[in-house]
């Protein structure tokens, strides 16, 4: 490793890690908190089951179920969803190590390859690659990774496939504003086909190579 | 209505969430809501795929389910004292 990327490492280093799981601040807090509502709720109705019926008893379980546990749910929500953006986790299903394995060989040329090693991405790269712009762009690509939980649980057809044709949308909002990009021949020849999706970027003529073709079967 | 003259069961100046069924559901509630804890701590501890959806989906429903029982013994305690 280089001094560079061991200087980013060290910065990136999570103080809050846990037998190797990386928590953040806000799972540390979630994790207290829960421990906290399961310990207090056990310690009323095994210790002393008297105290469900009293004020006591009753005013903690009214807490701990309509204030603390919510607040913990909605916690823990908001730090899956962020979290669930990561390589990473992308990579904890089987059948995309083939694809994590080329994005993060140095030695690849494939386009994907490309866009990490260069951070072109600058970070989330599966997510940013693979989910629309927008609000529900977000919601819309998680609620396409739930199906994609369900089918990896399920079954699934051999090779994987995009659903629909590679949306140029994704490309552009990065690429649009780039000058070279915008001067590209090709591209001012294009461009009306290439922003209302009618010629795709990823095409036999222009940018082929997104990923290895049998990078699904790297499991 | 007073309520020392509810019947509140062996709990003196206490609260009537103590009788009969009442109390099984408060402790079913309970028994859902810890549950829903342990799902989310997993999914802390071990973030995966399964693990995440099982804690928002079971998880969620489960809390949902504690929360609902909870409030059905509450709203039963306030028509038993006359609240309601």
């Amino acid at each position: 490793m280089n001094p560079f990327e061991q200087s980013i490492n060290t910065i990136k280093s999570n103080p809050y890690s846990l037998y190797g799981a990386d928590l953040s601040l806000v799972a540390w807090i979630v994790l207290i908190l829960s421990l906290l509502c399961i310990f207090l709720i056990i310690r009323i109705l095994v210790q002393d089951p008297k105290k469900v019926a009293q004020p006591f008893g009753k005013w903690l379980l009214l807490i701990i179920f309509f204030i603390i546990s919510p607040i913990i749910y909605l916690l823990n929500f908001s730090e899956a969803v962020e979290d669930s953006k990561k390589v990473e986790f992308c990579n904890s299903c089987h059948i995309m190590n083939g694809y994590v394995n080329d994005v993060e060989d140095p030695d690849s040329e494939y386009l994907a390859s490309l866009h990490y090693q260069y951070r072109w991405v600058a970070g989330d790269q599966c997510f940013t690659c693979h989910s629309d712009y927008g609000l529900f762009g977000n919601a819309k690509a998680k609620m396409t990774g739930i199906k994609h939980v369900w089918a990896y649980y399920t079954g699934y057809e051999t090779p994987i496939e995009l659903y629909d044709t590679y949306n140029n949308g994704i490309c552009l909002r990065c690429h649009a504003p780039v000058i070279a990009f915008q001067e590209t021949e090709e591209h001012e020849e294009y461009a009306e086909d290439i922003i209302s999706n009618k010629m795709s970027c990823l095409g036999v003529d222009c940018h082929i190579r997104t990923h290895p073709e049998e990078a699904w079967r790297e499991q | 209505m007073n309520s020392r003259m509810l019947p509140v069961s062996n709990v003196e100046q206490g609260w009537t969430i103590g009788v009969g069924w009442s109390r099984k559901v408060v402790i079913l509630a309970s028994i859902l809501n810890i549950l829903a804890l342990f799902l989310i701590i997993l999914s802390i501890l071990n973030f995966t795929p399964f693990t995440l959806l099982a804690s928002i989906s079971i998880g969620g429903a489960l809390m949902g389910t504690a929360i609902l029982l909870y409030v059905i013994v509450v709203i039963a305690d306030l028509r038993r004292r006359g609240v309601l």
